[in-house]
């Protein structure tokens, strides 16, 4: 099967929570500096791509 | 750190700081636990506030206060303006400062603050949520309590591991971005407010002053109309051609929950309070006030249900309905209207505006602009009645 994977662009990404607030599987985790997907909850439905406010977010077949 | 109390509240900001300081004065054990290195740090936030709202909260302290404002001006699409709200005083605030003011009271009133204390999850004990996991400078920790306050802003996790479902729908998140700019030409006492699809669409721009010639300059779009385009895109736009000279002191992003408000906000020993419960104004984004309320009213529901030794869902309610009739009914209203005007075509707006030219300044209040807006919309006008006046 293949997954769809986030990847976080930590040069643009802000640690701002935004795409944590939208993630329907709780599978973002922030802290002070570090944005980490935990790729065993995520779906891949792309929805923290969409809200990111800095486009720091890609997501990757 | 101590290793059980009563009540353990999650997140440093307004909601949180408030809830632990009235929970602490009820005669609680609280602890308060931060993520970050330093409290109010960074903002992500226009620090505008009324003054009726902040004086229902706190008492004012001039030491938080960047900004006295006295008049807000809508630009519409097409470039028409239209001053409003005359004589009623707002405050831009020095967050920073503010939020590390209520974090002091919080201890001074005995809760026990620690910095870079990240919550990362929930200890459960039959359902019911009994203390939490944390990572405090690299120490794994676990403490228990009675109750767990969720105060961690919109990137909260903790309802989500109480098994509240607090995920906004992301065509329900107004995505932000926001430059503190210096350089500006501004009027120092008076905000604007953008709006339309080229600037931002579903949302609006902000010029919020923080002094004669610097300001929060930022915006807040909808992701729907426009997923391609990001926050940040927007506002480099908007600033660029409001403000060519600018130099940006800050740069942030944030999101603000538009969406309807949450139907559950406590489980078994947990409560949501502020940003985590979803408790922002989905019309304005105003959110500091509104977490200060809802930490309050926690506080009292958690020292009656500790003091009486029942913590379950049933008896935490208590808060949920003290937060609809204070705030939570307004914020369902303000959801409405927010629904009806961000349908707006940019023509629509343009006509409101010229219908508000029509009405004398002095009485361009809240209450006559969504009139004026909502002129279609009979029904909510009727109800704008019972939020604005
Ligand atoms: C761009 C923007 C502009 C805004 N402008 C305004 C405005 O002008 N006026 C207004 O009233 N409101 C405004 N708001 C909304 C306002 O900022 C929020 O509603 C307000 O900060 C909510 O307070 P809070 O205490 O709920 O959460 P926050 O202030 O977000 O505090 C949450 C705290 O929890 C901490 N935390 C998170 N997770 C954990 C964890 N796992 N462990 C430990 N700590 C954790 C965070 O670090 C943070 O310090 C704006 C928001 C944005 C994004
Ligand atoms: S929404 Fe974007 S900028 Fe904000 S924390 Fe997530 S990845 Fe980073
Ligand atoms: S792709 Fe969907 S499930 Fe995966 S982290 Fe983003 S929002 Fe969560």
């Amino acid at each position: 099967m293949i997954r769809t994977t986030v990847i976080v662009r930590s040069d643009i990404c802000d640690c701002c929570g935004t795409c944590a607030g939208v993630c329907r599987e709780n599978a973002i985790e922030l802290s002070e500096t570090i944005v980490q997907i935990d790729s065993d909850l995520c779906v891949g439905c792309l929805d923290c791509v969409r809200i990111c406010p800095m486009g720091a977010l890609e997501g990757s077949a | 750190m101590k290793r059980e109390v009563d009540l353990i509240v999650v997140g440093a900001g307004p909601g949180g700081s408030w809830a632990a300081k009235h929970a602490a004065k009820a005669g609680l054990s609280v602890l308060l636990l931060e993520k970050d290195r330093e409290v109010g740090v960074p903002v992500r936030c226009a620090e505008g506030v009324s003054e009726k709202g902040l004086r229902s909260v706190i008492s004012i302290d001039t030491r938080w206060i960047a900004q006295v404002i006295r008049g807000v001006r809508f630009i519409a699409p097409d470039g028409t303006k239209v001053d409003a709200y005359p004589g009623e005083t707002g405050y831009i605030l020095n967050r920073k400062l503010f939020d590390a003011a209520l974090a002091e009271e919080a201890c001074q009133s005995g809760a026990h603050l620690y910095t870079k204390a990240n919550v990362t999850g929930l200890l459960m004990e039959n359902g019911r949520t009994r203390g939490v996991r944390l990572r405090h400078i690299g120490e794994e920790k676990e403490i228990r309590c009675s109750i767990v306050i969720g105060a961690d802003g919109i990137e909260s996790r903790i309802g989500r591991w109480g098994g509240l479902n607090t995920a906004i729908a992301w065509t329900e998140m107004a995505a932000c971005a926001q430059m503190t700019c210096c350089n500006i030409d501004i009027e120092p006492e008076r905000v604007e407010l953008y709006m339309g699809r080229e600037i931002a669409p579903g949302g609006y721009a902000w010029v919020f002053p923080k002094g004669p010639r610097s300001a929060n300059v930022g915006l807040g779009i909808s992701g729907a109309f426009n997923p391609d385009k990001k926050a940040l895109d927007y506002l480099k736009d908007f600033v660029s051609r409001r403000f060519p000279n600018a130099f940006a002191m800050t740069i942030v992003a944030g999101g603000v929950p538009i969406g309807r408000p949450l139907r559950d906000i406590v489980s078994d020993g947990l409560m949501l309070v502020g940003d985590a419960g979803r408790q922002t104004n989905p019309m304005s984004g105003g959110g500091i006030v509104n977490a200060m309320i809802a930490g309050e009213l926690a506080a009292k529901t958690a020292a009656a249900a500790i003091k009486q030794g029942d913590v379950s869902v049933r008896k935490l309610r208590a808060y949920a309905r003290d937060w609809t009739r204070e705030e939570g009914r307004n914020n369902y209203l303000s959801y409405k209207f927010k629904e009806v005007i961000s349908g707006f075509s940019d023509e629509d707006i343009n006509q409101t505006a010229r219908m508000l030219l029509k009405i004398p300044v002095e009485k361009r209040n809240a209450f006559n602009v969504f009139k004026a807006a909502l002129i279609r919309h009979p029904k909510l006008v009727l109800e704008a009645r019972k939020v604005f006046l």
